[in-house]
C-alpha cells in the first residue's frame, strides 16, 4: 500500500520484504513490527489529504488522461493523488486487490473506474461503510448513489446515437453497417450497442446491421472481420464499440486494403486510432471526456471534505473525432496526457 | 542510596545488553538487506534470492535472467534504496516484437503497477528507440533517441545508465556494429537515491552481466558528451506529439502490414474450439489448427481459447511468451479429459499481454472442465513447499479435494521460503489433469509461472502444534523471568532491610543505650553520696532504676534488630534472643522447635521475636516463674509459637488496657493481628501458657501461591521495621 503514503512501507511489499535470510528473520519482524507501529501512528493524518484514483487500467491514454485531469485538480485543491490500476482493463481480481488495499489506508477519497459491473460492489460497500467519499467514473455499478457514493460516467446511449448519426452522414441513409465488440464485463459496450440500434432504426431504417456475437481475442476479432467482409460484400462501414476492438479491426482493414471502401468508426481513444484518422484509415473516434471526468472527481471529493454538497450522478458528452477537428484546441485537450503538468 | 545503587546496576547491565543486541541485530539487519557497491551479478549460480519481482515471469537460464511475459510494467529489483550516483549496465535483448525493455535506476516505492515505481527508465523500444523518462506511479517520457539500425528481438544490444546528481544518461550500444545511441535527461526535483531494476513493457526481455558501479561527473559527462540533455518531458504526451512520431516511425519501417487472415475461412483452416478436441477419436488423428493465448511456456507450452486449452508438444516455431495469441496446427492426442497438440508448428498472431485467470474452486478444477486453461484457485497448504534446484512443489487441500502445485523452471523466490504449512494460499496456474503429470495421486496439477502467482491470504492458525509449543515456551520462560525477578527484588529489599535494621541498631546503642548507660551512671553515683538525714533521695533511686531499665530495654531492641537475619534458622534467632534477655535472672529457658522448619518473612519472623520477647519479659517482670518453655511447631501452612512457663499466672480478664497506659499483651495481640495469627493466652495459679498459631506465606519455589497470598488480601507492611 506504498502508493497512499509514499513514505510507508507497503503492505504488500512488506509481505515479500526482500532476500528473507533466515538468520535475520526475527530481527526483522522485531524491526518490522517496530516500524510498522511506528509508521502506523504517522500515516493517518497524511492519507487524510490523499485521493485514491483507480483506473480500469494505466498508461493508456484514456485513462491518463483521467491522471492528468486528477493531478491538476489535485494540485488545485491541495490533495496528493494515489495513482495505479491493474494492467488489463480485465484483471477484475487484482483491482479489487487493489481497491481493498487503498480502503484499508482510509484516503481522503476514493475515484474508480470500475473493470466489473458487479464484480466491485463488495469493495465500493465496504468503502461506503468506512465513510470514504467515492466517486464512479466512465460506468456504473448497479448501487444507487447517495451515502457518499457519486457517479460520472460516460453518456453511453449519446455514444450510440453519436455513431449512428455518422453512420447515417457516411451511407446517407442506405447501406450495411458492420458492428463488431469484445466480449466485456461492463456495461458501456451494451448501452452503446443498444442505443446505436435503436437510433439507426429510428432515423436509418434504410441501413441494416451486421453484428458479431461476442469476441474473446484479437484473432477471433480478425477472423470476425474477415469473416462479415466475406459475408457481406458491400458492407460500407464497420462501428468498433470499444478501443481494443477499434485497433483489431482497423488492422484487418489494413491488410485486406480496405481501409478507404469500409469506414471505420470507433469508440475510445487511443493515440494510435487517432494518427489513422489523420492518415484517413479510420474515419472517426467517439472518445470519452476523461480528462473531465478525473478533474471532476477531484473537485467532487474535495468539496464533500469541505462538508460541501455534490451531485448525484451527472453523464459526460462523448465527443466525436474526426480529420476535420481533431487539431482543435478543445479535442487536443481532450486528449492531454501530460499528467505532471500541474507539478 | 545503597539501596538504590544496588538496584540500578541491573537494570544498568540489561539496558546494556539490550542495547548490545538491538546494535548488532540493525547491523545485521542492514548488512543482510543492503548490498554494497559495487554489485554484479551474472545469474550463472541461478540464485536470485535477491530480487524481487513486481509481475512477470522471470526465470534464470544459461547466465541470463528472463521475463517470459507480455504484462506490462513488469519489473524485478534489487540493491539498496541508499545508492545515489552510480551506474547500471548489463546486456539485454528484446524477446518480443513490440513494446520495450530495459533498466530502472534510483528506484523507491515500488508496488505491482504498469509505472507503480519513482525512479527513472532506460530501454530499448521498437522499432528503433533509446527512450528516457521519469516514472513517479505514472510515466514522464523526457527523450526517445533514434537508434540507426532497427531494433530486432533475441538479439544482444549493451545498456548503460549513468545517474550523477540530478542527470541521468542512457547509452546504448549494439552488440554486432558497437554503434551506440545516447539519451539524457536533468530534472529539477530529482529523484537522489534508489535500487536498480530490470523492466519490460510489452515486449519481454533477457538480461546478463548486470554491474553496478559508483559513478562521478566526470563518467556522466562522457556519457552525455554531444548528446542533447533535455530537462523537460517530451511532447508526447500530446496526441499531435505522439502522432508525428508515429508517423515518422511509420515512414521509416514502410508501415508493416498486420498478419491477415484473408482468405481464409476458418473451415479451410479446420480451426477448432478447443474444448472440442477432447472428444478426438485415437484411432485417426486429425490434424487441426486451434487458436489461442499462451498460458504456460514450462515445462510445456499450454494455450487455451475461451472454450479450453490444451498442451502443445514438440513445438516448431517461434519463441513464445505469456499472452501471445497464437495459431497453432499439429496432430490431436486426446486423452480423458486432456488433448495435446503433436509436431506443432505454431504462428505468432498477436503480442498482448496475459488475460487473467479464471476464478474456480477445487471441486470445480478436479471435474477436468479447466484443463490446460489458467485459473486462479485457493488452496490450505498441507507441508513446507518441497524447494529443489529450480522447482517448487506444494502439496495443497480445499475442501475434500488435494492438488498439487509446481513451478518449473523457478528462480530463487523469498516467497517460498515465508510459506508455512497450513496457510491458505491464493494460486493462479495452468490446471492439468493429465494423469501423467498427476500421476494419479491428485485430481489435478496447477502449473505456476512465477513465484508471482503465490499469494498468502493468511497465515497458519496460531492454534497449530508448533505454534502453542512456541507460546508455551514464551510462557515458561516469561514465568521463570518473573520468579527471578521477584526473588531478585525480595532479596534486594530483604538486604535493604537488614541494612536498615542494622543502622537503627547501631544508632540506638550509640545514642540511646549509650546515654541510659551514662545517665544510670551518674545517677548512681550520686545515690552512694553520703546524704543528710532527712534529704529525700528516692525519686533519684526510681530515676536510676528508670535510667537501668531503659537500657536494658535500649539492649533488648538492639539485640532485637540485629537478631533478624534471613538465612538464620527462626529457632537459633529466638534462643539467642531469649537467652540475652533472661540473663542475670535465675529463670531456665528451654527452646525446642519441632517439625520440618519453613522459612518466615523477614517482616513475620521480627514480629514472631517481638512477641516472643514480650512475653518473656512478661515472665521476668511478674511471673515469678523458674522455668520457660518455648516451642516451635512447624506444621504445614503454619507455625505455632508456645510460651509456657511454672510462674504464678494471672487473670487474663484483668489485664491493664493500652488505654490505660500498659502496652504489653494489647501489643502483642496488635502484631498477631498484623500477620493474621491467632493469639491464645491461658494462666492459672500453675503458670501461663501463650500459644501463636499463624499460617506461613509461602517464600520459595510457590510464585502463584505467593501471588495469590498476596491477592487474597493478606496485606504486608512495605517497612516491616517499622512493626519489628
Amino acid at each position: 500500500m506504498s502508493g497512499l503514503n509514499r513514505n510507508r512501507v507497503p503492505t504488500r511489499v512488506a509481505a515479500k520484504m526482500p532476500s528473507g535470510r533466515g538468520r535475520a528473520t526475527l530481527v526483522r519482524r522485531l524491526l518490522f513490527g517496530l516500524t510498522l507501529s511506528a509508521l502506523g501512528i504517522s500515516c493517518r493524518s497524511s492519507n487524510a489529504h490523499t485521493i485514491a484514483v483507480i483506473p480500469r487500467t494505466t498508461a493508456n491514454e484514456m485513462w491518463e488522461s483521467v491522471h492528468k485531469g486528477a493531478e491538476i485538480a489535485g494540485h488545485q485543491t491541495g490533495f496528493h493523488i494515489y495513482w495505479n490500476a491493474p494492467t488489463r482493463e480485465d484483471d477484475i481480481e487484482r483491482q479489487i486487490g487493489l481497491v481493498d488495499r487503498v480502503i484499508n489506508e482510509h484516503p481522503a477519497g476514493l475515484v474508480l473506474a470500475p473493470d466489473h459491473y458487479l464484480a466491485l460492489v463488495g469493495p465500493v460497500r465496504r468503502a461506503m461503510t468506512l465513510q470514504i467519499p467515492i466517486v464512479v467514473i466512465s460506468s456504473p455499478l448497479p448501487i444507487p448513489p447517495g451515502r457518499g457514493l457519486s457517479y460520472i460516467l460516460n453518456d453511453d446511449e449519446e455514444m450510440g446515437r453519436l455513431a449512428a448519426a455518422r453512420v447515417g452522414l457516411l451511407l446517407n441513409g442506405k447501406g450495411t453497417v458492420g458492428m463488431v465488440a469484445m466480449e466485456t464485463v461492463e456495461m458501456n459496450t451494451m448501452t452503446r450497442a443498444r442505443s446505436f440500434e435503436a437510433a439507426l432504426n429510428a432515423n436509418f431504417p434504410n441501413i441494416s446491421i451486421a453484428a458479431s456475437g461476442p469476441i474473446s481475442n484479437i484473432a477471433e476479432l480478425q477472423q470476425t472481420t474477415a469473416e462479415m467482409l466475406a459475408n457481406h460484400p458491400h458492407l460500407d462501414a464497420i462501428l468498433a464499440l470499444d478501443g481494443v476492438a477499434a485497433t483489431g479491426t482497423l488492422d484487418e482493414l489494413r491488410a485486406l486494403g480496405k481501409t478507404k471502401s469500409v469506414k471505420l468508426i470507433g469508440c475510445d481513444q487511443t493515440e494510435n486510432l487517432m494518427f489513422f484518422i489523420r492518415q484517413g484509415d479510420v474515419d472517426s473516434i467517439i472518445i470519452q471526456n476523461s480528462n473531465e471526468m478525473g478533474s471532476l472527481a477531484v473537485r467532487w471529493i474535495a468539496a464533500r471534505t469541505r462538508g460541501e454538497a455534490i451531485p448525484d450522478k451527472i453523464q459526460l458528452p462523448p465527443v466525436l473525432v474526426d480529420k476535420s477537428n481533431i487539431d482543435t484546441t478543445e479535442i487536443q485537450k481532450l486528449l492531454a496526457v501530460d499528467w505532471r503538468s500541474s507539478h | 542510596m545503597s539501596i538504590l545503587e544496588s538496584m540500578r546496576s541491573p537494570y544498568r547491565s540489561a539496558i546494556l545488553v539490550l542495547a548490545g543486541v538491538a546494535a548488532v541485530a540493525a547491523v545485521l539487519y542492514f548488512s543482510q538487506t543492503s548490498p554494497r557497491l559495487p554489485y554484479q551479478d551474472s545469474f550463472s549460480s541461478g540464485r536470485t534470492k535477491e530480487w524481487h519481482a513486481y509481475a512477470g515471469s522471470w526465470e534464470t537460464h544459461d547466465g541470463t535472467i528472463r521475463n517470459l511475459s507480455e504484462e506490462l510494467g513488469a519489473k524485478l529489483l534489487t540493491g539498496s534504496p541508499e545508492w545515489t550516483d552510480y551506474s547500471l549496465d548489463a546486456d539485454m535483448m528484446l524477446l518480443g516484437q513490440s513494446g520495450d525493455a530495459g533498466l530502472i535506476v534510483r528506484s523507491s516505492d515500488e508496488e505491482d503497477g504498469i509505472d507503480a515505481y519513482s525512479g527513472y527508465y532506460a530501454g530499448l523500444r521498437s522499432p528503433n528507440e533509446l527512450v528516457i523518462g521519469r516514472a513517479d506511479h505514472g510515466w514522464m517520457e523526457y527523450q526517445a533517441a533514434e537508434i540507426p539500425a532497427p531494433l530486432r528481438s533475441f538479439k544482444w544490444y549493451h545498456l548503460k545508465v549513468v545517474a550523477v546528481g540530478c542527470d541521468v544518461a542512457a547509452v546504448a550500444s549494439d552488440s554486432e556494429t558497437h554503434e551506440t545511441t545516447v539519451a539524457a535527461l536533468r530534472e529539477k526535483d530529482c529523484a537522489r537515491k534508489g535500487r536498480i531494476g530490470l523492466r519490460s513493457y510489452s515486449a519481454g526481455g533477457a538480461w546478463r552481466n548486470v554491474r553496478v558501479t559508483p559513478a562521478t561527473l566526470p563518467e556522466l559527462l562522457a556519457v552525455e558528451q554531444g548528446a542533447k540533455v533535455e530537462d523537460s518531458p517530451e511532447a508526447l504526451q500530446t496526441e499531435a506529439g505522439f502522432s508525428a512520431k508515429l508517423a515518422h516511425s511509420i515512414r521509416r519501417d514502410a508501415a508493416p502490414a498486420p498478419p491477415s487472415v484473408a482468405g481464409r475461412s476458418a473451415s479451410e483452416l479446420q480451426i477448432a474450439p478447443i474444448r472440442s478436441l477432447r472428444q478426438m477419436t485415437a484411432l485417426h488423428p486429425p490434424q487441426l489448427t486451434v487458436r489461442g493465448n499462451v498460458v504456460l511456456t514450462s515445462p510445456m507450452l499450454y494455450i487455451e481459447d475461451s472454450t479450453g486449452g490444451l498442451a502443445v508438444d514438440d513445438v516448431r516455431g517461434t519463441s513464445l511468451k505469456l499472452g501471445d495469441e497464437v495459431e497453432a496446427s499439429g496432430t490431436v492426442e486426446a486423452r480423458g479429459f486432456s488433448a495435446t497438440l503433436r509436431q506443432a508448428n505454431v504462428a505468432l498472431r498477436w503480442s498482448r499481454e496475459p488475460a487473467p485467470p479464471l476464478s474456480v474452486t477445487a471441486a470445480q478444477a478436479a471435474t477436468g472442465a479447466f484443463d490446460g486453461m489458467y485459473i486462479e484457485i485457493e488452496g490450505s497448504l498441507d507441508t513446507n513447499p518441497e524447494i529443489a534446484q529450480q522447482s517448487v512443489g506444494m502439496n495443497l487441500t480445499s475442501g475434500n479435494h488435494s492438488y498439487r502445485a509446481i513451478l518449473s523452471a523457478a528462480r530463487e523466490e523469498e516467497v517460498f521460503s515465508r510459506l508455512l504449512p497450513h496457510s491458505l494460499l491464493r494460486l493462479r496456474g495452468v490446471c492439468v489433469v493429465d494423469p501423467e503429470r498427476s500421476k494419479g495421486l491428485t485430481p489435478f496439477v496447477l502449473y505456476l509461472r512465477s513465484g508471482g502467482d503465490v499469494s498468502i491470504l493468511s497465515g497458519p492458525p496460531w492454534w497449530d502444534v508448533q505454534h502453542l509449543g512456541e507460546i508455551a515456551a514464551a510462557l515458561v520462560l516469561l514465568t521463570l523471568m518473573g520468579v527471578l525477578i521477584y526473588t531478585r527484588a525480595e532479596r534486594w529489599r530483604m538486604r535493604a532491610v537488614v541494612e536498615e535494621r542494622s543502622r537503627m541498631a547501631r544508632e540506638i546503642h550509640d545514642t540511646l543505650a549509650q546515654g541510659f548507660a551514662g545517665i544510670a551512671l551518674q545517677l548512681e553515683s550520686v545515690l552512694q553520696k553520703p546524704w543528710a538525714k532527712g534529704v529525700e533521695i528516692a525519686p533519684i533511686a526510681v530515676a536510676c532504676q528508670m535510667a537501668r531499665q531503659s537500657r536494658r530495654e535500649a539492649h533488648r531492641s538492639i539485640a532485637a534488630l540485629r537478631t533478624l537475619h534471613t538465612d538464620e534458622p527462626l529457632e537459633d534467632m529466638l534462643r539467642k534472643l531469649l537467652q540475652t534477655q533472661i540473663a542475670g535472672s535465675h529463670v531456665e529457658l528451654a527452646v525446642t522447635a519441632t517439625g520440618s522448619p519453613q522459612p518466615l518473612s523477614a517482616e513475620h519472623a521480627g514480629h514472631v521475636l517481638r512477641i516472643a520477647q514480650e512475653a518473656v519479659a512478661n515472665v521476668l517482670q511478674h511471673a515469678q516463674a523458674t522455668r520457660i518453655e518455648v516451642r516451635l511447631i512447624f506444621e504445614p501452612g503454619n507455625l505455632v509459637l508456645e510460651i509456657a512457663d511454672d510462674g504464678r499466672g494471672f487473670d487474663v480478664s484483668g489485664v491493664p488496657l493500652a488505654e490505660e497506659g500498659h502496652f504489653g499483651i494489647t501489643g502483642m495481640k496488635e502484631r498477631a493481628a498484623t500477620i493474621r495469627a491467632d493469639l491464645a493466652i491461658r494462666s492459672d495459679n500453675a503458670g501461663t501458657r501463650i500459644a501463636l498459631r499463624l499460617p506461613i506465606p509461602p517464600r520459595q519455589g510457590h510464585f502463584w501461591h505467593r501471588l495469590w497470598w498476596r491477592w487474597s488480601g493478606f496485606k504486608t507492611s512495605t517497612h516491616p521495621t517499622a512493626h519489628a
